[in-house]
């Protein structure tokens, strides 16, 4: 039915005579050894940005050859096929308890996913340090800034005091995150501060190692004190990764003595970091 | 009288003669109505399903939509994104897999390196999706899905010769949502004062989402995900495809008659052989996929089909070695030295395991497993005890090797359909950083069979046609 003429081959493809079979040794082509560049600087120096996409497609695509057209139905034809669509549709509506309270769930999470993303209009607006300060006052944690005394919280309507634009010479100096539920994608509010020396995330349940692997980052150049506590998602992995944050000088950690891979990371942490003083709560022990 | 016990026995043996069945209960038809919607409901009568849903059917599968060759991580996790994008019924699909115990399998060989310092951007972002895939993989397979990151980072060093190249390299990948940093050699040492620095002239230290992870576990979540979404896994070695020729479809590039595949044979362990018909194929076949690639003419045939898939194996070695004395400490990235040597702490007394590519005429033979430990003594201890000085004494005390599915055109995956066939799908080449790159591999052909395109990455550079139009992909500056 599809017959349309008879099988011709690709002109394009003859005409660039391609070179079949010609498997080169990769070093042949690239300068990575100083030796070899007297030899190599007679060829071009490689570059990857100089294969594009169009280079792929060396067969000419059927409705641009000549004679060939796309007829008007084409004005229908969407590239896109719907196959989320077609998913949703073939999958049997599953009603139980159990599904019905993973979906909630399940969209509980990207609503505190999306509503924790960051958001480059409010830091546009109010600079890095009180964007982030909105973002933790605002989700029921404290900021302290430079130079005042007091910590900012949201009191029990909600309300808290914070310029509204950008105010030059507001400097966080400590954020306190305690119980709150902060994920991992809201941790990108807090990156670019300038100074903050005290961070707490006691509480937080959903901080990972992943986390601590942004904040031992973000972090790395200013931060004194650090609280993990009640964080029952870190492993003695991410507590190693620790040691990106050069200036710290409390840890507060559960418990050290959980297991011997943890007690062995806090005692290397130490080893690296003369200042570091890694501290907990005393253990009661059940009787 | 005997009238009336007559008329008191009438209604009684009556009863006898009515449909109900006395074996069963009675049941009331509303209630039961109830009961059948319910089941309906909660999924439970599905043929082929055991109580947890999972496909309990191990007849052997002649009749597929999709057939993987391979079930590796990539070839599991194709599977898996197949499977994910569609509902439970919607694809057959069957993974062949020549040894269940992945014994030589390349995953066997990986250190599990997460890193997006590469110079390529699609290998960037492929590798910042496997970050972000290992991130949330407890979204994808359950509460209990752990793949053990250990988040300290990945340093690459570089020579004079080497330096310029790694800026650049650095300066794209942050562009495209990587952290990391150049250092100089000072900072260097400041920060890593276990290193000799007298030969390095900058380094580039990833700052986030780097590290190492186990690779076993990946691995395995990928196939039981794959598995559960409904994949059968079957053991056996693909000897054969058969051809039809197919005079009704027309193909630029094409000389003659166009030959297609719709089935393979397949050996299995005991000696049989079995045909599958299938409407595509995948090659996830790893190390192995040069040979397989022949089976379906891809090096042997006319025209397009004269481009081999440049795929081979290579041998290359791991060793683990304990360091007495002061080892490096906590503040030990895994490190690539400008020479191609890796190295990464292995738990926390000491230990650790590195590794490094063999020059060109130096290959080992892959005829078998087997561990050259002069290799190490040879090659790898010098620039070891050169680069970190508390490894001066060092011997290597145990050591693996596995094999590469090493990319001999440009030592890049080779990732899209095959220009000849319409329904083959070629996935490997990925010499050494697949693991890695596995999810958004999966991720890729499954939007190339479902979607038609790709969705999300662009990797159509990395296609086969490259080796067509003879435009290598080289990385550059990264081992």
């Amino acid at each position: 039915m599809f017959k349309l003429r008879l099988p011709q081959i690709c002109t394009k493809f003859t005409a660039q005579q391609c070179r079949f079979c010609t498997i080169k040794e990769p070093k042949e082509l690239i300068a990575k050894d100083p030796k070899e560049k007297d030899v190599v600087e007679v060829q071009e120096k490689y570059d990857p940005k100089k294969v594009t996409k169009e280079d792929m497609q060396w067969r000419t695509p059927w409705h641009q050859k000549e004679g060939q057209y796309y007829s008007l139905l084409r004005t229908f034809y969407t590239e896109d096929n719907k196959r989320s669509l077609l998913q949703s549709l073939q999958t049997p509506i599953d009603l139980s308890p159990s599904s019905i309270k993973n979906w909630w769930a399940k969209h509980k999470e990207q609503v505190e996913i999306l509503s924790q993303s960051y958001l480059p209009e409010r830091n546009q607006v109010l600079g890095n340090e009180l964007a982030a300060a909105h973002f933790i006052v605002y989700r029921g944690g404290a900021v302290k800034f430079f130079n005042q005394d007091k910590w900012i919280k949201a009191d029990e309507n909600e309300e808290y005091d914070l310029p509204r634009f950008y105010e030059e010479g507001k400097i966080l100096e400590a954020i306190d995150c305690a119980d709150m539920n902060i994920v991992y994608e809201g941790l990108e509010n807090l990156r670019n501060l300038k100074k903050v020396q005290w961070l707490s995330f006691n509480g937080c349940e959903r901080i990972d190692d992943w986390c601590i692997d942004k904040i031992s980052n973000m972090f790395s150049h200013s931060l004194v004190y650090l609280d993990l506590r009640n964080c029952p998602c870190i492993t003695d992995r991410g507590i190693g990764a620790l040691y990106k944050l050069r200036k710290l000088k409390i840890l507060y950690l559960d418990d050290f003595l959980r297991s011997t891979t943890y007690e062995m990371t806090c005692l290397l942490l130490e080893e690296a970091n003369p200042h570091l003083e890694i501290r907990s709560d005393p253990v009661v022990f059940e009787t | 009288m005997f009238r009336r016990y007559a008329l008191q026995l009438k209604p009684l043996t009556k009863t006898f003669h009515t449909s109900i069945k006395l074996h069963e209960e009675f049941e009331n038809p509303i209630l039961r109505t109830i009961r059948i919607l319910r089941d309906d409901i909660m999924l439970r009568n599905r043929p082929g399903r055991d109580e947890h849903g999972r496909l309990v059917s191990r007849v052997f599968p002649h009749y597929v939509d999709i057939v993987i060759i391979g079930g590796g991580a990539i070839g599991s996790s194709i599977a898996y994104w197949l499977k994910k994008k569609t509902n439970f019924d919607a694809l057959r699909i069957v993974v062949i897999e020549k040894d269940p115990t992945y014994r030589k399998c390349s995953t066997t060989l990986s250190v599990g390196g997460l890193r997006q310092q590469f110079s390529l951007p699609e290998n960037i972002q492929m590798s910042l999706y496997g970050a972000e895939f290992l991130r949330t993989i407890k979204k994808h397979f359950g509460k209990e899905a752990e793949v053990n990151f250990t988040p300290h980072g990945y340093l690459v060093l570089a020579s004079e010769a080497g330096a310029e190249q790694l800026i650049d390299n650095s300066k794209l990948q942050n562009e495209l949502g990587a952290m990391n940093r150049i250092l100089n050699k000072d900072q260097l040492k400041e920060r890593f004062p276990w290193m000799n620095v007298s030969d390095v002239d900058v380094g580039c230290l990833g700052l986030e989402k780097e590290g190492w992870f186990d690779p076993w576990s990946l691995l395995g979540l990928l196939r039981r995900g794959a598995s559960d979404l409904g994949t059968q896994y079957v053991h056996g070695e693909v000897v054969e495809f058969l051809f039809t020729e197919m005079n009704d479809v027309i193909m630029d590039g094409v000389e003659g008659c166009y030959e297609g595949t719709n089935n393979l044979v397949v050996k299995l362990p005991d000696g049989q052989r079995k045909n599958i018909q299938f409407a595509a194929c995948i090659l996830a076949a790893g190390s192995e996929s040069g040979e397989v690639a022949q089976l379906a003419r891809i090096g042997t045939g006319r025209g397009m089909l004269s481009v081999p898939l440049p795929v081979e194996k290579r041998k290359r070695y791991v060793y683990s070695f304990q360091c007495q004395g002061e080892p490096p400490g906590i503040n030990t990235p895994m490190t690539i030295d400008h020479t191609g040597m890796y190295f990464r702490r292995d738990g926390l007394g000491g230990g650790f395991i590195c590794g490094m590519s063999p020059e060109a005429h130096e290959e080992p033979s892959c005829d078998n497993l087997d561990v050259d430990y002069k290799f190490f003594d040879d090659r790898i201890w010098p620039i070891l005890a050169k680069r970190v000085p508390a490894f001066e004494a060092v011997k290597a005390s145990r050591g693996w090797s596995g094999y590469y599915d090493y990319n001999t055109y440009d030592e890049n995956g080779i990732i899209g359909p095959h220009p000849y066939y319409q329904n083959m799908y070629i996935a490997t080449g990925f010499s050494g950083h697949g693991i890695q790159q596995a999810p958004a591999v999966g991720r890729a052909i499954s939007e190339l069979i479902l979607d038609g395109r790709f969705q999300t990455i662009d990797l159509t550079r990395l296609g086969f046609d490259r080796l067509i139009v003879d435009k290598p992909m080289y990385e550059i500056g990264i081992y």
